[in-house]
C-alpha cells in the first residue's frame, strides 16, 4: 500500500507536468480497480466501462486540483463515485427493464462458482449506500475517514454503513457457509 | 451470543487501536461464542474479498487518444510563460491596431472670428517681435562683435604698452638731463662760480 502510494505520488507528480506516459501508466494501474468498483456500482458493464472513461477523463483534466498526489486512488474513487452518482440519478434506460436482459449484459463471468452467487446475490440485497461502503472498506481496502472523504459524509455514516452491510452478508451467506463447514467436516 | 462491549466487525476490519486490540484477543481466548462471531465474519470479510475482478469489456482510451483531449480554454492554460508573453504582446498590439481603426476621428476646431485672429496674431507678433529681432541681431552680428572687442582690446594693451616705453625714455633722459646739469654745477664751481 505505502509503495502503491509513493508510486502513484511520483506518478502524479510527473502527470501534472504534462507527462502523458505517467498519466497512461496511472491509468493503467487503476483501471482494473475502478471498472469493478463501478461495475458492482451500477451493475451494468457497458455503463461502467463508461463511466470509467468518464473518470479518467476528468482526473486528466482536474490533475491541477489534486492536493496530495500520494492520495491519487482515494481521489480518483471519489470522482468515481460522483460520476455513478450523476449516472443513477439520470432516468434509466430500458436495458433494465427485465434481470434477464441485464444478467446477459453484464458479461459472461459476473460469477463462476458458487461462493461468489453467493455473494453477488447478498450485496445485490444491500443498499446501494451499503454496497458502496462495504466494498469500499472490505474489497478495496480503504479507511473509514478515506471513505467518508471519497463519499463526502461522515466517517461515523461510513462506519455504520459498513457495519449493518457486514452484519447483513453474514446473515446472508451464513447458510452457504454452515454448508462449507460441514463439507469440509464430512 | 458474543460479549456485545466488544466491536468484533472493528476487529476484523483493522479499525480498533493496537492497545485495544490486545485486549480482544486476550478475550477471544477464552470465550468461544465471540470466536464464532470472529470467524463468522472473517469468512464473510474473505468471501467478499474473493470475488472476481471482471475484465474491461475493452480497452480504456489512454491520454494520446482524442477523447483525452483538452478543450482548447484547458489548454490555453497549459501553455508555458514566454507562449503567454508573446498572446498577450499579439492581445496589446491588436487592441492598439483596432483603436486605430475605430476610433473616431478627431473634431475639428470651431471656426473662429477671422478678424478676432488676425488681431490675436498681431498683439502676439509685437508681444514677441522685440525679442526675437534682438536675439536675431544677437545671432547674427555676435561673432563680429566679439571679434571687434578682443582686438580693440589688443589695440589698447599695444598702446599702453608703448606709452609705458616712451614714460621709460622720458624718465631716463630726464635723469640724464639731470645728470649733466648736476654736472655743470659742479664745474662751475670748481672754477670759482656759486
Amino acid at each position: 500500500m505505502i509503495f502503491r502510494e509513493a508510486e502513484d505520488r511520483e506518478l502524479a507528480g510527473r502527470a501534472r507536468k504534462g507527462d502523458l506516459d505517467a498519466f497512461n501508466a496511472l491509468v493503467s494501474r487503476w483501471e482494473g480497480r475502478i471498472y469493478n468498483y463501478l461495475l458492482r456500482i451500477t451493475g451494468h458493464a457497458e455503463d461502467a466501462m463508461d463511466l470509467c472513461q468518464d473518470t479518467f477523463l476528468k482526473a486528466y483534466q482536474n490533475l491541477a486540483r489534486l492536493e496530495d498526489a500520494g492520495r491519487f486512488g482515494a481521489w480518483l474513487y471519489r470522482i468515481a463515485h460522483n460520476e455513478a452518482m450523476s449516472h443513477l440519478r439520470r432516468p434509466q434506460r430500458e436495458s433494465e427493464l427485465d434481470e434477464a436482459t441485464a444478467a446477459a449484459l453484464r458479461g459472461p463471468t459476473m460469477a463462476p462458482v458458487e461462493a461468489s452467487l453467493a455473494v453477488e446475490a447478498a450485496l445485490a440485497r444491500l443498499s446501494p449506500e451499503q454496497r458502496e461502503a462495504v466494498l469500499l472498506k472490505v474489497y478495496e481496502g480503504f479507511k473509514f475517514e478515506e471513505i467518508a472523504a471519497i463519499l463526502d459524509c461522515p466517517a461515523s455514516t461510513i462506519k455504520s454503513r459498513v457495519y449493518t452491510g457486514l452484519e447483513l452478508l453474514k446473515e446472508a451467506l451464513a447458510p452457504a457457509e454452515r454448508r462449507a463447514r460441514s463439507g469440509a467436516e464430512g | 451470543m458474543p460479549c456485545a462491549e466488544y466491536d468484533w466487525k472493528g476487529f476484523v476490519l483493522q479499525e480498533i487501536p493496537p492497545e485495544e486490540r490486545r485486549k480482544m484477543e486476550e478475550h477471544l481466548r477464552g470465550c468461544a461464542a465471540c470466536r464464532q462471531e470472529v470467524d463468522s465474519l472473517g469468512l464473510t470479510i474473505v468471501a467478499v474479498r474473493r470475488l472476481p475482478q471482471q475484465p474491461a469489456p475493452r480497452r480504456l482510451a489512454f491520454v494520446s487518444d482524442p477523447v483525452f483531449e483538452l478543450p482548447w480554454w484547458k489548454r490555453m492554460w497549459r501553455m508555458p510563460a514566454p507562449a503567454w508573453g508573446f498572446a498577450g504582446a499579439l492581445v496589446i498590439a491588436g487592441a492598439i491596431f483596432a483603436h486605430g481603426l475605430l476610433a473616431p476621428p478627431p473634431a475639428p476646431p470651431a471656426k473662429a472670428d477671422a478678424v478676432e485672429i488676425r488681431k490675436l496674431v498681431e498683439e502676439e507678433m509685437q508681444r514677441q517681435m522685440p525679442a526675437r529681432v534682438e536675439a536675431a541681431v544677437k545671432a547674427q552680428i555676435g561673432p563680429a562683435a566679439a571679434q571687434l572687442e578682443a582686438r580693440l582690446a589688443a589695440f589698447e594693451q599695444r598702446v599702453e604698452n608703448e606709452r609705458r616705453a616712451d614714460l621709460r625714455d622720458v624718465t631716463a633722459a630726464f635723469e640724464l638731463l639731470q645728470k649733466r646739469i648736476n654736472n655743470v654745477y659742479l664745474a662751475s664751481a670748481q672754477y670759482g662760480g656759486d
